[in-house]
């Protein structure tokens, strides 16, 4: 109904110059600073970075999930309406409906008191007003779904009963359940193994085509960018470095700590033996450095890198902040 | 594993500790120094009592013969004869146990229902006024004896406001026919509201002093343990699923911050009991830890054998129902 009132294009989510600081009895932290991303009707933007460089805070601003100590400014545009604004009652119908999130931790993301129908069938219960033997074929068929064997029997499992995936997969059920236009998944598959991680990737893909869901997958790593995402934003320290296409980051990355991070993945053609780390580590936000907020690592650092913040601006219609562009 | 299974294995696991206990229990009487029958006589003694109680006590036969006697007739409730009054201790330990099981009750209502309405309160407002006085309220109350705060109860409200009654369970003159002994129970079963009210009256100053200590500890408790949760995982999940913060707090959390808690109730009871002879003592109250300090003070052995057992074989049973609850409360449990 209202999918078609959308233009084609037009994004589905738009967060405009937030900024998130946290006031701690020690200190202010700067979480993120004055980031914009947008996120299309079926296409995947990936959100890269290293640790503690502000992804996760991001993520949660857009879902109202920060704890009080954080204060937040700027816009969270979706369907016309800026998130930030909403009261707490407005806010709990979307999330779970129409934005749904999964996190890192298969393991202590469920809670270990309640079966997996309860978990599920909560999620219908809030936004469906459906309840008890209703919802029993359909969360049957959501776990049948996620590629749960044996789903009759599985949901009167708790999780301590599941293996990892499993749970993951459980997770991905709930976000699911309501079919929502927006799915944030912050680092789904970090904590599994290699293989799970593929199927689980494979999963997400399969469910964003069908429900034509908007996709914000968070990561650290960019294999799992390239096998996802048609849009890439590299963040670091609060900012977003770039900004592009995802052959355009693979091809030609711009920024120093686009190349970066690039050079930390194997790759079978250059033959490398050792992977390059980035030297150096991610500033403590408490401290914001002067300048860019790369400087202290970056091997191309120019005399005004260090007093001067770079803007993000457009380079031949890409965008990255760096005065090596200028 | 089901429930009820689980209960079995618990059963039986409680079999030593009863054996344990009954052995120390029986042992008591042997454990008086010099001659339990002299001390226990006191200044009554002539030859013909002295054989008599020996008699009585089955202590002219050897240890284990007289152990099994005792736990044999132990476990069918037959504790002997009281030598002061010379009422089966049984029926001594029975008309009293109401008088206790009120007082213990309420307490125990009191203090685990504000304790967790206080503790949960405390965590989802913390570092607020309603935390900061809660905290201050549960180290005020962990700190006070029972003794204390009883004599300043009713110095404050029985003699300087003369709001409520100074001792007892009711006024003179009223008696409420007896059903269960439970005489709040008992006044709804026949209908009378003002004597029902008479009894709440009697009740409030020591169910609140009993309760004083334990609800001040599971108010800290509920609160450290909510404060756990919340940072949990799974409480993000529930949150981004759209789930109302009340519901967040007392169903998803709540459920798990009870499981530590329910542990410090279980030992809380066992402090119950402690401060119900206390209790009892300071309001004059009827029940079964009056009944063990007169039995003490005159020395009537079989009266303190018989309680200390009743004790001990209630208190096993009690960590049953609180171990039961634990399993249901975590599934981890059950299915070990
Ligand atoms: N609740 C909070 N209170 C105070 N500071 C916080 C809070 N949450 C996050 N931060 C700080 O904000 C910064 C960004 O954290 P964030 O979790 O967004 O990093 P991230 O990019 O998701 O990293 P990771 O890959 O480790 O998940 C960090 O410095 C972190 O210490
Ligand atoms: S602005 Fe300077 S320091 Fe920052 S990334 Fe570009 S070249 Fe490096
Ligand atoms: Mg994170």
């Amino acid at each position: 109904m209202e999918r078609g009132l959308l233009l084609p294009g037009s994004p589905l989510l738009e967060v405009n110059n937030l900024r998130v600081e946290f006031t701690t009895d020690r200190s202010k932290i700067l979480a993120v600073d004055g980031v914009d991303i947008s996120l299309e009707r079926g296409k995947t933007l990936g959100l890269v970075g290293e640790s503690g460089c502000g992804k996760s805070v991001t993520a949660l601003a857009v879902m109202g999930l920060l704890p009080r100590h954080a204060s937040i400014s700027g816009e969270v545009i979706f369907k016309d309406r800026n998130l930030l604004k909403l009261r707490r009652g407005e806010i709990v119908k979307i999330r779970g409906n129409q934005i749904s999130m999964i996190f890192q931790e298969p393991m202590t993301s469920l809670n270990p008191v309640f079966n997996i129908e309860y978990q599920l069938a909560e999620v219908f219960k809030l936004h469906r007003g459906k309840s008890g033997k209703e919802v029993r074929s359909e969360i049957v068929d959501l776990l049948r779904t996620v590629g749960i064997p044996n789903p009759e029997r599985r949901m009167k499992d708790y999780p301590h009963q599941l293996s990892g995936g499993m749970r993951q997969r459980v997770m991905i059920a709930m976000a699911m359940a309501c079919e929502p236009d927006i799915l944030i998944a912050d680092e789904p598959t970090t904590a599994l193994d290699v293989t799970i991680q593929a199927q689980i990737l494979e999963l997400m893909k399969e469910l964003q085509r069908i429900h034509d869901t908007g996709l914000l997958m968070i990561t650290h790593d960019l294999g799992v960018i390239a096998q996802v995402a048609e849009n890439v934003a590299v963040m670091y320290a609060g900012h977003i470095m770039e900004y592009s296409g995802v052959r355009d980051i693979f091809s030609d990355p711009l920024h120093p700590y686009t190349r970066g991070l690039l050079n930390t993945i194997p790759r079978i053609s250059k033959k490398r033996t050792r992977l390059e780390e980035i030297k150096g580590t991610v500033p403590h936000m408490s401290n914001v450095p002067p300048g860019c907020r790369f400087h202290e690592r970056c091997s191309e650092r120019l005399a005004r890198c260090s007093e001067e913040t770079p803007p993000l601006s457009n380079v031949n219609g890409r965008t990255v902040r760096c005065w090596l562009y200028k | 594993m089901a429930l009820y299974k689980y209960f079995i294995k618990r059963l039986a696991l409680t079999l030593p500790t009863l054996i344990g206990v009954s052995i120390i229990v029986f042992l008591l009487i042997h454990m008086i120094p010099g001659d339990p029958v002299d001390i226990m006589l006191g200044d009554r003694v002539t030859d013909a009592s002295r054989l008599a109680l020996e008699e009585r006590l089955g202590l002219n036969q050897p240890l284990h013969i007289q152990y099994w006697n005792w736990f044999s007739n132990a476990v069918k409730g037959d504790f002997g004869i009281s030598i002061r009054s010379n009422q089966p201790v049984i029926e001594e330990i029975m008309s009293r146990l109401p008088a206790t099981v009120e007082l213990t009750v309420v307490a125990l209502f009191i203090a685990v229902v504000f304790g967790i309405i206080f503790g949960v309160s405390a965590a989802r407002y913390r570092n607020t006024t309603i935390d900061y006085s809660m905290i201050g309220f549960s180290l005020l109350g962990v700190s006070i004896p029972i003794f204390w705060l009883g004599m300043m109860l009713i110095f404050f409200f029985s003699v300087i406001l003369g709001w409520l009654p100074v001792s007892g369970r009711l006024a003179m003159g009223i008696a409420i026919p007896q059903v269960t002994g439970l005489y709040l129970v008992d006044a709804l079963f026949a209908g009378n509201i003002s004597y029902f009210w008479d009894a709440l009256k009697h009740l409030a100053l020591p169910a609140f002093s009993l309760a004083t200590v334990s609800l001040a500890l599971i108010v800290r408790v509920t609160r450290s343990s909510m404060l756990d949760v919340l940072s949990e995982d799974y409480i993000r999940t529930a949150r981004a699923k759209g789930v109302r913060e009340n519901k967040v707090v007392f169903t998803h959390a709540l459920k798990n911050a009870m499981i530590p808690v329910v542990t410090v109730i279980g030992l809380q009871l066992a402090k119950l009991m402690g401060g119900a002879i206390l209790t009892e003592t300071v309001f004059s109250w009827p029940g079964i830890g009056r009944l063990l300090v007169t039995a003490i003070s005159v020395r009537d052995y079989p009266v303190v054998q018989g309680v200390v057992f009743f004790v001990a074989f209630a208190f096993i049973a009690i960590n049953i129902v609180v171990d039961l609850f634990y399993a249901y409360l975590d599934p981890r449990i059950r299915y070990e």
